[in-house]
């Protein structure tokens, strides 16, 4: 993609365990603020997309109490089940349109609501797995996880690398969750077993939070202080969880390739100077460094231990502390966008990774990963 | 505004007796679950991509119609495993006992994986291609319960 539609404004709100404020004003809290970053009114904006969930809220047609403050009221509106990098996507294709100028995107929920990784049980097949019991957001993701470790070879002590980095890389982002400076290796492996082999700290705290970013059109980004562009963008669903290999991340590695084509990426691990993925337990950044052609399929491990992927390293993940540091559901991955845009801007403070040109951010929806979406970004 | 403070509740019914959810799975679960009875396995061959789903499911990944009913054995190799440490979920389970071993299974014959619990199992004995057997119970109900549990071979 060609200039064609460019981030030019994102906001996140600072994510709590038990935030003072609904749903409802976190959404008006991060659209203002997103606003506000872009240099525009409300009634700049043409179209809005939520994305929201009814099972994280416990009530159906939940999403429509966020038309309002959204800015969307009287507006092109619409909404999307899944992450808000999904929404984004949408937002993307709008523009692409040629009917609408600029897009507003909100990601949003509060897990402070319900009972942390239980609204994940509705996610599951109706028929036999809700009924058994057996599964749930956890106990899936150890078993996506023991079935990558076995497959690979991958330690307990590499995955706990990623926690260790993340939740450091989160104490310099103040609008992170779970700060932990300093988090050796050790005290990951010393946190509280949830499923075998994931720990508490593997595992993303529950989060109450927004996001939101505003997409512009070529003509009116160009105008704007500081687009940040979409290169590409690639988007894959895969199989149910029990229907697939769980020790690869299949539709990551074809939403990336399709993404990569858009943007020219022939060599990411030397093309891309940072990442922000959304690893909702730690051993999926390992899988995500594979999937994303950072390394060769099973080296995820090694690639952590090289190094390359700290945030003063050669290839940057997850400066903001990721999913692990702050994991309000539905704005997470559009929260990578933001990310990802702020680096290349320029503007991410005590995280900031001096020289990003080229950013990539991932967003994903389902158990065990199963739905996978990629951006490229760049200034010039 | 103080959100947190104060929780108001408010009476109200939903009459959920009076959907009729419609799943082409619980015309076909019948069948499957019937065969359970006779301590047999039974799924659904695609006729395009030749994936056997157990349980059946009557749709496939390929866009064609799974429809031939084939019989699977009740002997399996371990896909994946975990076992549960300690930890509360939800409210519902507490777990401070022996740690629950959940495997995912792969019958012999079938393409897809079942969710099973190891019964009387180290976590240390279990592992990624492991084989186990289904424990049925005496007298099978005929429920997805029958082969809830399985043993290591």
């Amino acid at each position: 993609m060609n200039k064609e539609v460019a981030v030019i404004g994102y906001a996140q709100t600072l994510y709590e365990e038990d935030a003072d404020a609904s749903r409802e004003m976190l959404t008006l809290r991060a659209a203002r603020e997103a606003l506000v970053s872009a240099g525009l009114k409300r009634e700049d904006v043409s179209t809005v997309v939520t994305a929201t969930n009814d099972y994280l809220d416990g009530r159906t047609i939940s999403n429509m109490r966020t038309v309002e403050p959204s800015g969307a009221s009287q507006k092109d509106e619409s909404k999307v089940e899944m992450d808000g990098a999904f929404a984004a996507l949408y937002a993307i294709m709008r523009i692409l349109s040629g009917f609408h100028d600029v897009a507003m995107v909100i990601g949003v929920s509060l897990a402070s609501v319900y009972a942390t990784y239980l609204p994940g049980i509705m996610i599951l097949d109706p028929t036999w797995d809700r009924e058994r019991g057996l599964l749930n957001e956890v106990s899936a993701a150890a078993l996506q996880a023991n079935c990558y470790m076995r497959e690979y070879g991958v330690s307990d002590e590499q995955i706990a690398s990623v926690s260790a980095k993340n939740l450091d890389n989160a104490a310099r982002n103040p609008l992170a969750l779970r700060q932990m400076p300093g988090l050796s290796v050790e005290q990951v492996l010393d946190s509280r077993m949830l499923y075998s082999p994931i720990r508490e700290l593997n595992a993303w705290p529950a989060t109450d939070g927004a996001c939101a970013v505003v997409l512009a059109s070529g003509k009116t980004a160009a105008k704007a202080e500081k687009p940040v562009w979409v290169k590409g963008v690639g988007l894959c669903h895969d199989s149910y969880l029990t229907e697939r290999p769980l020790a690869v991340m299949e539709s990551l590695k074809l939403a990336a390739e399709a993404c990569y084509k858009q943007a020219g990426i022939t060599d990411p691990a030397s093309q891309i100077d940072l990442a922000e993925i959304h690893e909702n337990f730690a051993h999926e950044e390992l899988m995500a460094y594979e999937a994303l052609g950072f390394c060769e399929e099973g080296k995820g491990g090694e690639l952590i231990e090289s190094g390359i992927t700290q945030i003063d390293g050669g290839l940057p993940v997850n400066a903001s502390g990721g999913a692990l540091g702050a994991n309000a559901v539905c704005a997470t991955g559009l929260a990578r966008i933001a990310e990802a845009a702020m680096q290349v801007v320029g503007e991410a403070g005590d995280h900031q990774v001096p020289g990003v040109k080229t950013a990539l951010a991932h967003g994903q929806s389902g158990p065990c990963a199963q739905d996978n979406v990629v951006f490229i970004l760049g200034g010039d | 505004m103080e959100y947190k403070e104060e929780t108001t509740s408010i009476q109200g019914t939903w009459p959920l007796e009076q959907w009729r959810w419609k799943h082409e799975t619980s015309v076909l679960a019948k069948k499957f679950l019937e065969a359970l009875k006779d301590k047999k396995i039974i799924g659904l061959k695609c006729p395009g991509c030749g994936l056997v789903y157990v349980p059946p499911k009557p749709y496939c990944r390929c866009l064609s119609i799974p429809d031939e009913w084939v019989e699977v054995k009740d002997t399996a190799v371990i896909t994946t495993y975990t076992f549960t440490g300690s930890w509360s979920f939800g409210g519902r389970l507490e777990g401070t006992g022996a740690p629950l071993v959940i495997a995912g299974v792969m019958y012999d014959g079938s393409d897809t994986q079942t969710l099973a619990i190891l019964d009387g199992v180290d976590p240390d004995d279990v592992a990624v291609g492991k084989r186990t057997r289904v424990k049925w119970p005496e007298n099978p109900q005929g429920g997805i319960n029958d082969i809830m549990h399985s043993e290591l071979i």
